[in-house]
């Protein structure tokens, strides 16, 4: 099976968008979550995402606290902060501007 | 954008995932072991293997070690492991190489060390010297007179003082102040107090107010008020263990009740008074406060606000004339002299002080110099090192970053232990110093650490060190791995580096040359000084300063009694050759009077000859071994019943006499009421009354015993150790009368040495010649190590010439040669530079050029044989080489 790796840089936004439903997620379900998400397309490399993770913690982006899952495993969540609701509507506009301005170089005259 | 507020937000977090290390990496191993567990499962539902599964999760995983590595690092607390680690292995380096961290801490502390202390006292003594407020508009005011060679300047007369207050608008103030000494008397034991006799408004004028008490008032000055006196703090404290109801307490000075009515601050300091102890109002006897040619008032001012001191000088150069239009016979030529009184304060001792200022910064400069030279050294010797951590995967950044810690380590060693030296360093040199020198720089006492010139001359050194030890390293950590692994010894240094150690060693070689000369004239000077004749015979002399109680001598004749009572029971003790004695002591100076010879046209006070006299007893020229020349000494029978008569010496012979014989020849004392004359009866020998670097004045002398003195100065010619005789003299002196008190007592070397003529140039050059000694050791060490180093990477170069036949000799030479080449640069430009040294000492050089050629070829001398043993090592090393074992051993 194969599975895209994710362009750099967008991780975040991805994970942005995942929290941003307003649940409240541990590294593994954000994971699957953005796969599920994205069709099996995106594969989340768990080597890139916990540091991702941390770097948002320290910007101050999401906040996490220990909780535990159904099957009584102990687990961090992460949970969007107000900090991290805006800057994802910053990433993800310029994301978007980006995008739209890649697909008309890229769309055949 | 990111707010301040976000920004420290976000360092908060920092800092407490920080204290939270051993949590961190293992809440984050948890929550992995979590995914991957997760992951696993997934895995095998879709059928993999479970091994399979287990080494696929791994897989993707990637390393779980530097997963947390990079946790920690998003964090920003990875380097602090890193500088712990860091530090670890550079204990360990310098440990390997302990001839390197000595020398380089070493160069540091010294370094550090000196500046620290002698800005310290550079401050003390040039800012911190006047603590006052707004000492800046405080002046000292002399009067002045010309056409006279002795002195330019001089104190003022009490008629003109009062003219002077009473007309001047340029001033806030204008006070007096005078010397004083009293006699207490405790537990039977006379001692003396030094004291200063005060106008009313001195204190206000400087701008104190006492402690306790009151400062004194207009009402204490008036006649038959009654005595009043002011303690200084330290005075209080030992005398009245600092009673805090001293003030109204009564304590008896010279015989009299004072009542005490104030005690100063702990702060207070007046230099020119310094060291006294306690203060009474300053009333002007009769004939002092009557005579305009009466100079004996020293005089301070505090400068109105806005009132420059040009302003004040015009005006006060305009009272001036008019005083002396209006009072023609003592004023006429009289001028008077503004000066700060930073300037009265501090003016003898600052150019010592500059000189040591700036001698203190050459040696930072070649401690940096040398710093860099350890670093570049140990760089080029640490290539390899470096490279194979590169090699093994150390970053760029991690090699600069541990090469930082290693200088930061060494240079905060220096400069703690550069601190700590800094402290002893002053106490040492200001030991160094005359108890009487020191008396009057009141403010070195207090001498405190100066953390800002401190942390400028670390902060200097650390810079250099840290730049040399970077520069290096960038070029280290990007170096090519292979080629500098490979070739090993052969190390592709460029040219470039070897001539910026040359340049370094040759720049600490000119600096210490700097220094040397600069020692070197000074001690020069200092010895043309000591050597220089006073006109006496300096030797086996012991001066003994005398104050005789006044209640108990009231009189000429009681006082003249006393002293022949000392003549006849000193002059037969064993061990003594001779005794005698004069009114002032020995290089004080000072003491004139105007004299004009009778039969000659009356001259007016400012053209009669200006002499210096001197009161002695019939045996002070023999005491001193000063030459009658022609005429008679004086004899026992020169006495109150017998003509007034004088000896006086060759220079004043030779001014007022050319042509004639002087004896029988009578004076007039022009400037003493009444005029009185006597006979001259003999010429002596000159010898110099002042300071030994002044020149000889003329000098008139008369008997003790028609001109008594209470305070005079024995002084006794022993036949051998003038040391060992001091306590026997004492016991004899108070024999004769318990009640006499012994001020001092010394040998005549030991006035001379203590003397400010002779300080002045000692102590400079003790301190620069130590160091001139720490230049000369760090320049040698420099020199050593660069052509050591210019050794290790031509020994296959000299291996292949030995194969080829060179001779050792001649490799010796190539190795020396290169040596001796930088060396004799560095001795060129610093002989330039040394003129730029001696210049600025040349107020304290005696009878020596500021251009010494003899001072100058020494140091040369000495620095090219110290650069010459430097080479000589290393290049005999060179000569040694095996050829087939330099060759074989890449």
């Amino acid at each position: 099976m194969h599975k895209d790796e994710i362009p750099p840089g967008t991780l975040y936004m991805l994970i942005f968008r995942t929290l941003a439903r307003g649940q409240e997620m541990h590294g593994f379900e954000i994971a699957k979550s953005i796969e599920q998400m994205s069709k099996e397309v995106l594969r989340v490399e768990e080597g890139s995402l916990y540091p991702a993770l941390q770097r948002m913690l320290v910007k101050g982006w999401v906040k996490a606290y220990w909780g535990v899952t159904s099957e009584n495993r102990r687990a961090r969540y992460y949970r969007l902060t107000l900090l991290g609701r805006k800057q994802m509507e910053a990433e993800v506009s310029q994301f978007e501007r980006v995008m739209q301005a890649i697909s008309r170089v890229i769309e055949p005259a | 954008m990111a707010s301040i507020g976000e920004w420290f937000g976000e360092q908060g977090r920092r800092i407490l995932i920080l204290f939270r290390g051993a949590r961190f990496d293992r809440e984050l191993d948890e929550e992995m072991r979590l995914h991957r567990d997760l992951r696993e499962r997934e895995r095998r539902g879709t059928g993999a293997a479970e091994r399979e599964a287990h080494f696929a999760t791994g897989r993707r995983f990637g390393n779980t070690l530097e997963l947390r590595e990079r946790g920690r690092d998003i964090w920003g607390w990875n380097w602090l492991d890193h500088v712990a680690r860091d530090l670890r292995y550079s204990l360990r380096v310098f440990r390997k190489s302990p001839g390197f961290t000595i020398v380089a801490v070493l160069t540091l502390t010294l370094g550090i060390g000196v500046n620290t202390a002698v800005f310290s006292v550079v401050n003390a003594a040039l800012v911190k010297s006047l603590p006052f407020p707004e000492a800046d508009r405080l002046m000292q005011m002399w009067e002045t007179y010309g056409g006279h060679a002795i002195s330019e300047q001089r104190e003022a007369s009490w008629p003109n003082y009062r003219d002077w207050v009473a007309q001047q608008r340029s001033f806030d103030a204008i006070a007096g102040y005078w010397f004083a000494q009293f006699t207490v008397t405790e537990n039977r034991e006379p001692a003396i107090l030094r004291g200063g006799l005060v106008t009313a408004n001195f204190f206000s004028t400087l701008g104190i107010q006492p402690l306790l008490g009151r400062g004194f008032s207009a009402t204490d000055e008036r006649p038959g008020a009654g005595h009043v006196a002011i303690l200084s703090n330290a005075l209080w404290q030992q005398k009245f263990g600092s009673d805090p109801k001293v003030v109204g307490r009564s304590m008896d000075l010279n015989g009299v009740n004072f009542s005490i009515v104030g005690v100063l601050p702990k702060e207070f300091q007046f230099a020119p008074l310094g060291a006294s102890e306690i203060w009474a109002p300053l009333i002007p006897r009769p004939d002092q406060a009557a005579r305009r040619n009466f100079h004996w008032l020293h005089i301070i001012a505090r400068l109105k606000r806005g009132v420059s001191m040009d302003q004040s000088r015009a005006e006060m150069a305009v009272i001036a004339l008019q005083l002396a239009e209006q009072y023609p016979d003592s004023n006429s030529g009289t001028g008077v002299r503004v000066i700060t009184l930073r300037q009265e304060v501090t003016g003898e001792i600052r150019p010592v002080l500059l000189a040591l200022f700036g001698t203190a910064g050459l040696v930072l400069m070649i401690a940096c110099a040398n710093l860099a030279n350890l670093y570049l050294a140990r760089a080029a010797a640490r290539q390899r090192e470096v490279a194979l951590r590169v090699a093994l995967g150390a970053g760029r950044r991690r090699i600069i970053l541990q090469i930082l810690v290693e200088c930061a380590v060494l240079s905060l060693a220096g400069a703690a232990l550069g601190f700590l030296i800094a402290k002893p360093a002053v106490a040492l040199a200001l030991h160094e110093m005359p108890s009487d020198i020191l008396l009057f720089l009141p403010f070195l006492k207090t001498v405190t650490l100066d953390r800002t010139v401190f942390g400028f001359g670390a902060g200097i050194t650390i810079l250099t060190s840290l730049a040399f030890g970077l520069i290096p390293a960038l070029r280290a950590s990007r170096i090519d791995v292979n080629e500098t692994l490979k070739e090993g010894a052969r190390s592709s240094e460029g040219v470039g580096r070897q001539r910026t150690r040359d340049l370094l060693v040759m720049s600490e070689i000119a600096l210490a040359l700097v220094l040397l000369t600069g020692a070197g004239v000074l001690l020069h000077s200092l010895s043309r000084l000591l050597s220089a004749d006073p006109g006496f015979d300096t030797q086996n002399l012991i001066t003994v300063d005398l104050s005789a109680p006044r209640a108990r001598y009231r009189d000429a004749p009681s006082i003249n009694a006393m002293q022949q009572r000392l003549f006849a029971h000193i002059a037969p003790m064993p061990g003594v050759v001779s005794v005698g004695a004069i009114d002032t002591p020995p290089l004080m100076g000072g003491g004139t009077v105007s004299v004009s010879v009778k039969g000659r046209p009356v001259l007016s006070l400012d053209e009669a000859q200006e002499v210096n006299t001197r009161a002695i007893s019939s045996g002070y020229f023999r005491t001193m071994r000063i030459p009658l020349l022609s005429g008679r000494s004086f004899t026992e029978q020169d006495d109150a019943t017998h003509p007034k008569v004088l000896v006086i010496n060759q220079t004043l012979a030779r001014i007022l006499f050319p042509d004639e014989n002087p004896n029988g020849r009578q004076l007039i004392f022009s400037g003493l009421d009444g005029q009185p004359t006597a006979q001259i009866v003999g010429v002596v020998g000159d010898e110099k009354l002042g300071p030994l670097d002044s020149a000889v004045t003329p000098i008139v002398y008369d008997p003790l015993l028609q001109d008594a003195s209470i305070d005079p100065t024995l002084i006794v010619r022993v036949s051998n150790h003038p040391e060992s005789q001091a306590l026997a003299l004492r016991a004899a002196i108070h024999e004769v009368d318990p009640q006499l008190v012994i001020v001092d007592l010394t040998t005549m070397e030991g006035v001379i040495s203590a003397s400010p003529a002779t300080f002045l140039r000692r102590f400079p050059a003790m301190l620069i010649g130590v160091f001139a000694t720490l230049a000369l050791l760090l320049a040698g060490i420099g020199t050593y190590g660069v052509i050591s180093y210019f050794v290790v990477k031509r020994t296959r170069e000299i291996g292949v010439r030995m194969a080829l036949g060179a001779q050792p000799r001649q490799i010796m030479a190539q190795i020396a040669g290169h040596g001796m080449r930088i060396a004799a640069a560095g001795i060129a430009a610093g002989l330039a530079a040394s003129l730029l040294l001696t210049r600025s000492l040349q107020s304290l050089l005696f009878q020596v050029a500021p251009f010494d050629p003899a001072t100058f070829g020494c140091a040369a001398a000495l620095l090219a044989s110290v650069a010459f043993a430097a080479c000589y090592i290393p290049a005999r090393r060179a000569s040694r080489v095996d050829p087939l074992a330099s060759l074989r051993s890449e």
